[in-house]
């Protein structure tokens, strides 16, 4: 089966275009299920007028599903709780420019 | 959404066009601000930047960020093409009209410009109606549209007036209420929406205090009613107390902003935000003028010439230009970013949205716009016509500053990635 951290990493490599912070460390992803091959990934975006909230959608489903293992993926937005700024990781602050 | 993008993408070109038109017309008539408010060369100018610039920008701005502000996919989106087409030779036959003293022409451009702009308002509208709940943004939103109609019917009514007396009473009142419904009305009102979607999506900070963003909303709309009709009846009393009503409001929408900027969690304050934060400054600026105005209607020739023509510019080319060109900077690269590379997110690496801009050429627009602005003022001030000249130039170089930088950033919609060896999308 598949391990979380995999899909945690692949999704690192997904930058918010906007603050080049991955989607990861600024909290987005809420949630990770793996069922055999079948991937479930929530994600909360910072603000729910993202204009870029489908386009980061869709390249969570794409990244994921392109891994080996992968048979389904479904990502969905998930607002409840809704994204609070205690989901920045420490490095996100540091690159946001608040802690060195 | 890719289509969407490409709309408002157009919509920034044109805008792009006559950022660059507007300070060109103000230097070829550079004189024409030392003289009287309605002369038609003036118009002229004012047109290639209320309707020219801000206008397309606006609209830019309106067909992309509606959807995502009210919730509810933009109700025809056939017809904001429409509207552009309309625009855009409206836009141009106008101006050209009335540096020529043409008002059948006028009206002739005013009229498609019309449509177009009541086209807006009721795709506008029919969005805002549609979507399942609506906050204080939606409902500026909505005020706005409804300004923006009333705008242009008394904008072709005056270029019709012009040409074969149809208004009743004074065509001076006229011509304020018609500015008025149009800078504060349309402008204002969408700007004190628009803000608390953008600056928290920019900031990463958060809106406290709804109560204070609807308060705010709901002081300029009683106010600015008010002021119409103070104007309408010429009682110079209820004026200022209407228009010191609209001031409170954009004062409570102004210090919710600041609580925003000042709860971000990105540090740094990019020059779009600063630029937008600017153009809140030159507003306080043109609502001091305008209530001073207001309150020594007959101060003399001096101050009443000079000092509305002032108060326009300040409004206009200082606040409203400031804060839309602050919004162009971000959204620009966003839609460029959306349209260019978020079909390969995923599957290759991408550039930045925010590495997109050159922040050089960013802050060379901002503080050119802003040197030009002072340039222009000394002028009005002083009555001189060289400074009036040096100040549009500045402008024009600002101006210039910015087209390479957006010229820069669409260059992306045509540039393989070259960091993967070139996969084109
Ligand atoms: C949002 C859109 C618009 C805004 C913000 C706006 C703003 C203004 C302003 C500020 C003035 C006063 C200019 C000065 O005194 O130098 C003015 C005058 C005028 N506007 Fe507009 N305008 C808009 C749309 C239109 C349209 C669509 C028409 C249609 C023909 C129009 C026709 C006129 C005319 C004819 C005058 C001069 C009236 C006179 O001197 O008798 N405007 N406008």
């Amino acid at each position: 089966m598949i391990a979380e951290d995999t899909i945690r990493n692949v999704l690192t490599e997904i930058l918010d275009p906007e603050y080049g912070i991955s989607i990861v460390e600024l909290g987005m992803v809420s949630h990770i299920d793996v069922q055999g091959g079948e991937v479930r990934v929530g994600l909360t975006l910072t603000t729910p007028s993202c204009p870029a909230g489908n386009v980061i959608l869709e390249g969570v489903r794409t990244a994921v599903a392109a891994l080996p293992g992968v048979e389904t993926t479904d990502v969905y937005l998930q607002w409840d709780p809704p994204w609070t700024p205690d989901r920045l990781t420490a490095a996100a602050r540091r690159l946001l420019g608040w802690e060195t | 959404m890719a289509t969407q993008a490409a709309l408002s993408l157009g919509w920034f070109g044109l805008a792009g066009l006559w950022l660059l038109a507007a300070p060109l017309l103000g230097v070829i008539n550079a004189p024409a601000c030392l003289g009287s408010a309605s002369d038609p060369r003036l118009l002229a100018l004012t047109h290639a930047w209320v309707l020219g610039f801000l206008g397309s920008a606006t609209f830019g701005g309106i067909y992309q960020l509606l959807s995502v502000a009210v919730g509810e996919e933009l109700a025809w989106p056939r017809l904001a093409w429409i509207h552009g087409a309309l625009h855009a030779v409206g836009v141009p036959v106008m101006v050209a009209a009335f540096l020529r003293g043409n008002f059948s022409w006028v009206a002739a451009g005013g009229s498609l410009v019309a449509v177009g702009a009541l086209l807006a308002s009721l795709n506008m509208a029919v969005t805002i109606g549609r979507a399942r709940t609506k906050d204080a943004v939606a409902w500026a939103f909505g005020f706005s549209a409804f300004w923006l109609s009333a705008t242009v019917i008394a904008g072709f009514l005056l270029a019709v007036n012009r040409a074969h007396p149809v208004l009743p009473g004074n065509s001076e009142t006229w011509l304020k209420v018609h500015a008025h419904l149009g800078v504060v009305g349309f402008y204002l009102t969408l700007l004190q929406g628009a803000a608390f979607r953008l600056l928290p999506m920019f900031t990463l900070g958060d809106v406290k205090n709804w109560m204070r963003v609807a308060s705010g909303l709901g002081h300029t709309q009683a106010g600015l009613i008010g002021l119409i009709f103070a104007i309408a009846e010429d009682i110079p009393v209820a004026r200022i107390v209407f228009g010191a009503t609209i001031a409170m409001g954009l004062a409570m929408s102004a210090s919710e902003a600041w609580s925003v900027i000042r709860s971000r969690r990105k540090r740094v304050i990019d020059t779009g935000v600063r630029a937008f934060l600017s153009g809140a400054g030159a507003l306080a600026v043109a609502i001091v003028l305008g209530l001073m105005l207001a309150a020594w209607p007959d101060a003399g020739d001096g101050f009443s010439v000079s000092g509305a023509v002032a108060y326009g510019f300040v409004a206009i080319v200082g606040a409203l230009a400031l804060a839309v060109g602050g919004m162009m900077l971000k959204i620009v690269p966003f839609l460029v970013w959306m349209r260019r590379y978020g079909p390969v997110i995923g599957k290759e690496p991408v550039p930045l949205a925010s590495k997109l801009p050159s922040p050089l050429l960013e802050r060379a627009w901002f503080e050119l716009h802003l040197l030009g602005l002072v340039l222009v003022l000394l002028g009005l001030a002083r009555s001189e016509a060289p400074w009036l000249y040096a100040g549009w130039a500045t402008i024009v170089a600002a101006s210039v500053a910015s087209l390479l930088n957006h010229g820069r950033i669409a260059g992306h919609l045509w540039r393989k990635n070259r960091t993967l060896g070139g996969n084109a999308v």
